[in-house]
């Protein structure tokens, strides 16, 4: 499996081509904005999406929650799409997932997509916290805080991308993280979720993940390590 | 004479030409056709007179008509623009009104008010005017076949136009429906000049009629031409001292001060330019030299709002202004008198669209349209003269209908769906009489269908989705429900275009839209030349630039897309005759005589090509070992041509190529020699794996991912939203991109991404043409020819490339400059006999 480790505030991080970040000494893998139930919300509404996404986060999942051995995943919102998305399939392919993972602490940050949704899941004992879940001087969170973080924070909800520019093509967007000076932004973990260009601060370490080769790209210049 | 002719010509102050009369006749018969007459020649009362003298005939009693109720609605008027719909309407209003018809009109377009449609939403005038995307929103309601039970007549305006576009297959399939409802509806098609004009007609008419309302042949659609063509007059600008080391895409303002000289002597002009940003800096050059003609002279394209644009247009009826500067906006429909004198700065690209710009003068019909060309570099003059053997000869330039936009299809079944619904048979039968799905196969026909009842065949038992579902007891395919409906007919459309921004002044005012990509390369502060204006951009916010007007102008003149149009087959081939005729010693025109010394100096340093002679010409400079092909078969074909051949090359041995073209040829550079001898440029000049080298090398996923951008939209994948939108609408936007990955991944046997396959292979990289080129250069013979110095060809091509691989365009023309100056001292002097 491809990774990249970076040490942020004292803590190691496995960056996982999967679009996942395996935070080593607690044994926990965080994702965010997973948003299951899109494709379905989509069909619903007369959109055809194909059918197959929500299988294919769960294969991606269990992927990297087998090579890492966590022991715990740490959802950073938007883990459901909609309401309306949370179709008898889905909901059973789930339930069907938790059994087999019956092991797992799963503790999910409710995002925008999914803050009144705690309800409507309970077989799958899920961990709702809300708003922020705070650990080992670390802040967990959906949004990224509009102001500088006063405490080491990381979020979700942005779907961070990078364009990349090569002369004479087409320009490139790829999911990314970024690792800034306070903040860490994770991608998008979700088959069907779109993405949005960010502007990079100097000394921000990005690590792009490349669409077909599931491979991570380092993206930041050798200077500008993070702390 | 009936009565209608007889207010024709009282009103025209002469009698009717013959193809006005010819189309009356053939209306008042029950045929259908195609009208192709110039520009200012009356089309549109030749074909609307006869619906009005037919029903005249129906009610000889002229007395009654005052109290009458209006006819329901009797003849369809599709037009490409919106902005001529307003047009034809007035001049439609004026036979009604003299003829004391108590017939209604009205339009129905995107700019109709909403009190309006209201009333149309229970009765339809008379004459209605409508574009072909309003057409189809009329067919998705349920009553629309009750509303359409007396149509007789459908009138396509600018059919050229619509034909070659997705909106053109929109038309075919709205026509269709028209006429399953009523069999022996007329259609009329009107077009200007193109090469094609019987498949013109044809596609227009769908597949012929049969059983009951069969046609006898006296009645089989017809082609008519108007008659008394304008003669077309082609002269051009000759320079007085010719740079013999043209190149391609300098400012070419050399020859403003003969421009202006001639505009000092003409009451009004139109100055065509190839692309909005050259527009841009004519306008602002030739107010540079002219102060005092401010309000004289307007500027008119694409990007500029529509505001601006009517404000033009208005001027030009009312004959008010000196000279426009535009570029193709003006081409189609916008109708105003003639000018008095045409220009066309740069390259004619074509012979179709230089005797379409000519015929914009010339006041009487009948009087000589003259065109004035103005070239930009030294080979335009070879095109000029070109150009008007291709008048002479109608070597006319076709537009290829569409073929099987699946996109379109799936629209239209959700369409005709929410339209009161379809029997699948039925409508099966009727998409099969387009010309656009005549060869439509039915496992193509299964998957459209799928695509709209289960959501693709991936998804064969999803029991949530729902866009079209069939009756339990008719059989018939309805939409799911109201929401999707009214979700569908807030998206129906095809025209689409790229992710532009809007161009807005701080303080408020719109100036019109640039692409995204542009902006994008710009930082606050920078400037640029936009509608006139010299421009600062302040901030970009919510796809809008905010700028500000600068007090001066940088040196650093920004480029957009667009305008990139290659030459034409039609006007290639007549180059390389021309250059046949300089092999013989025959320069009959005064350009061939004026760029005569430069081709003596092409043949001088290396060898001036024959039609059967593909040139290879190798060099040696500073920037590495360049190679230049000259096929003649314009910039996009020289684009795939180039890529291709960098990649085979490459496969031949690992080497780094890169590729720069124009529209006579292209250039291989690369860090170390090719000596390649003839059958090795055979091997890859071959037409063998052609797609698949092609897709293989142009990072074709990429290209396909951004065509699948527009086909999205039009498939119905994307909801562009609309004000007041809900949280529900909100949660349902993703991207054509996320659209195009996830069906990739999860349904790669998807017919959409096919087609955003194939339209990239067909129009961006015309791979029609691409494969006759190579098929020709296997019946050619290959000259190579070591050049000792950059040959007059060579050049442009040489300056192109330094262009795309350097920053600012002053250090560029500085080393252009620099190096034609250098070459044109080692050239020898070439002796020119006169005469």
């Amino acid at each position: 499996m491809d990774a990249h480790s970076l040490t942020w505030h004292g803590h190691r991080f496995d960056l996982l081509a999967q679009r996942g970040v395996y935070w080593v000494a607690q044994r926990s893998l965080i994702v965010a904005d997973v948003h299951f139930g899109k494709a379905d919300h989509f069909r619903q509404a007369g959109v055809p999406v194909p059918w197959g996404t929500a299988e294919a986060n769960l294969r991606r999942l269990n992927a990297m929650l087998d090579a890492t051995a966590a022991d715990r995943l740490i959802v950073l919102g938007d883990l459901f799409h909609a309401r309306t998305g949370l179709s008898d399939a889905l909901l059973d392919s789930l339930s069907q997932w938790r059994r087999q993972r019956r092991g797992l602490g799963i503790v999910v940050v409710p995002g925008n997509h999914d803050a009144h949704l705690h309800e409507a899941v309970p077989q799958l004992d899920l961990q709702w916290v809300a708003p922020v879940w705070r650990e080992a001087g670390l802040t967990f969170r959906h949004d990224p805080p509009a102001t500088d973080a006063d405490q080491p924070t990381l979020a979700g909800h942005v779907h961070p991308a990078v364009r990349l520019h090569a002369p004479g093509r087409p320009s490139l967007r790829l999911p990314c993280f970024c690792f800034g000076e306070t903040l860490a932004l994770l991608p998008a973990f979700g088959a069907f979720t779109g993405m949005h260009p960010i502007r990079p601060r100097r000394g921000d370490r990005v690590v792009a993940v490349h669409p077909e080769g599931a491979e991570l790209i380092d993206l930041t210049p050798h200077q500008g390590s993070a702390t | 004479m009936d009565f209608v002719r007889h207010w024709f010509t009282k009103q025209r102050g002469h009698t009717p030409f013959d193809f006005q009369q010819q189309t009356w006749d053939a209306c008042l018969a029950g045929r259908s056709g195609l009208v192709h007459a110039p520009t200012g020649m009356g089309k549109t009362f030749a074909v609307a007179l006869g619906p009005m003298m037919q029903w005249c005939a129906a009610h000889a009693d002229r007395d009654r008509w005052a109290d009458m109720p209006a006819p329901p609605l009797t003849l369809l008027w599709i037009t490409p623009l919106r902005a001529l719909a307003t047009d034809t309407a007035s001049t439609l209003r004026e036979p009604i009104a003299e003829l004391g018809l108590p017939w209604t009109l009205e339009l129905r377009t995107g700019d109709v008010s909403a009190a309006i449609k209201a009333r149309q939403k229970t009765r339809l005038p008379t004459v209605l005017v409508t574009t072909p995307e309003s057409l189809s929103l009329l067919l998705s309601y349920a009553d629309a076949q009750a509303k359409f039970a007396h149509l007789q007549y459908v009138v396509v305006d600018e059919w050229h136009e619509l034909m070659a576009t997705k909106r053109g297959t929109q038309t075919e399939l709205a026509l269709a429906r028209l006429r399953r409802w009523n069999p022996a509806l007329q259609t009329w098609g009107l077009s200007a000049t193109m090469g094609n004009l019987e498949q013109a007609r044809d596609v227009l008419m769908g597949a012929p009629r049969t059983g009951r309302f069969s046609d006898p042949a006296s009645l089989q659609p017809i082609l008519i031409r108007g008659e008394s063509q304008k003669s077309i007059r082609i002269e051009t600008l000759i320079p007085d001292d010719l740079e013999r080391f043209p190149w391609a895409g300098h400012l070419g303002l050399k020859l403003l001060p003969q421009v202006l000289a001639e505009l000092d002597n003409v009451g009004s002009a139109l100055l065509f330019i190839n692309t909005r940003s050259q527009a841009e800096l004519w306008f602002a050059a030739i107010l540079k030299e002219r102060a005092d003609w401010i309000g004289q002279v307007a500027l008119h394209h694409g990007s500029l709002d529509r505001k601006l644009r009517n404000k033009v247009e208005d001027l030009l009826r009312a004959g008010t202004l000196r000279c426009v500067v535009c570029t193709s906006s003006l081409d189609l429909g916008v109708d105003f008198s003639p000018v008095d004198r045409v220009f066309q700065v740069g390259s004619p690209k074509g012979v179709a669209r230089l005797m379409q710009r000519a015929g914009r003068s010339g006041h009487q019909p009948g009087a000589v349209s003259r065109v004035l060309g103005v070239p930009t570099h030294a080979f335009e003059l070879i095109e000029f003269a070109a150009a008007r053997v291709g008048v002479d000869a109608k070597q006319i330039e076709s537009r290829p209908p569409l073929d099987r936009p699946i996109d379109v299809l799936v629209q239209h079944l959700v369409t005709i769906a929410a339209g009161g619904g379809f029997d699948e048979n039925d409508l099966h039968a009727e998409v099969l009489s387009t010309h656009a799905f005549r060869d439509l196969t039915d496992d193509d026909w299964q998957w459209a269908m799928d695509f709209v009842t289960r959501g693709g065949k991936a998804l064969y038992a999803y029991p949530h989705y729902c866009r079209v579902a069939q009756d339990a007891d008719h059989g018939r395919y309805r939409v799911s429900s109201q929401q999707i409906a009214k979700q569908h007919r807030m998206s129906i459309g095809t025209i689409t275009s790229d992710a532009s921004m809007t161009v807005r002044m701080v303080r408020g005012k719109t100036l019109g839209s640039v692409e995204e990509s542009f902006i994008a390369r710009l930082r606050v502060g920078d400037r640029f030349l936009f509608a006139g204006l010299p421009l600062e951009l302040v901030r970009t916010q919510n796809m809008t630039a905010y700028v500000r007007r600068a007090t001066r102008l940088s040196g650093n003149v920004p480029r957009w897309q667009g305008g990139k149009s290659p030459l034409s087959t039609q006007l290639a081939d007549a180059v390389r005759a021309k250059f046949d005729d300089a092999l013989e010693g025959r320069f009959e025109d005064a350009e061939m005589r004026a760029v005569r010394p430069l081709l003596e100096l092409q043949r001088q340093c290396s060898v001036l090509p024959a039609r059967d002679e593909l040139l290879i010409e190798s060099a040696t400079t500073d920037d590495g070992h360049h190679l230049f092909l000259y096929p003649f078969h314009g910039r996009l074909v020289h684009e795939g041509l180039g890529a291709l051949l960098a990649y085979r090359l490459a496969q031949l041995s690992p080497r780094s190529i890169t590729a720069t073209v124009n529209d006579y040829g292209l250039e291989l550079l690369c860090p170390d020699p090719l000596n390649l001898d003839e059958a090795t440029w055979r091997s890859v000049l071959t037409t063998d794996r052609l797609v698949e080298d092609l897709l293989a090398c142009l990072n074709a996923t990429e290209l396909a991912r951004r065509q699948f951008r527009e086909i999205a939209r039009v498939a119905g994948l994307i909801f562009t939203g609309y004000p007041g939108q809900s949280k529900t609408t909100r949660q349902l936007q993703a991207s054509s991109e996320l659209f195009y990955q996830v069906f990739s991944e999860f349904d790669a046997a998807n017919l959409l991404l096919d087609q955003a396959r194939r339209e990239v292979l067909e129009q961006q990289l015309e791979i029609r043409r691409l494969k006759e080129a190579l098929e020709r250069i296997t019946r050619m013979l290959i000259v190579q020819k070591p050049i000792a110095q950059l040959s007059p060809l060579a050049f442009p091509l040489w300056a192109e490339h330094l262009r795309e691989n350097h920053v600012t365009s002053e250090r560029w023309s500085d080393r252009v400059r620099a190096m034609a100056v250098e070459l044109e001292r080692t050239a020898e002097p070439v002796a020119t006999p006169s005469g």
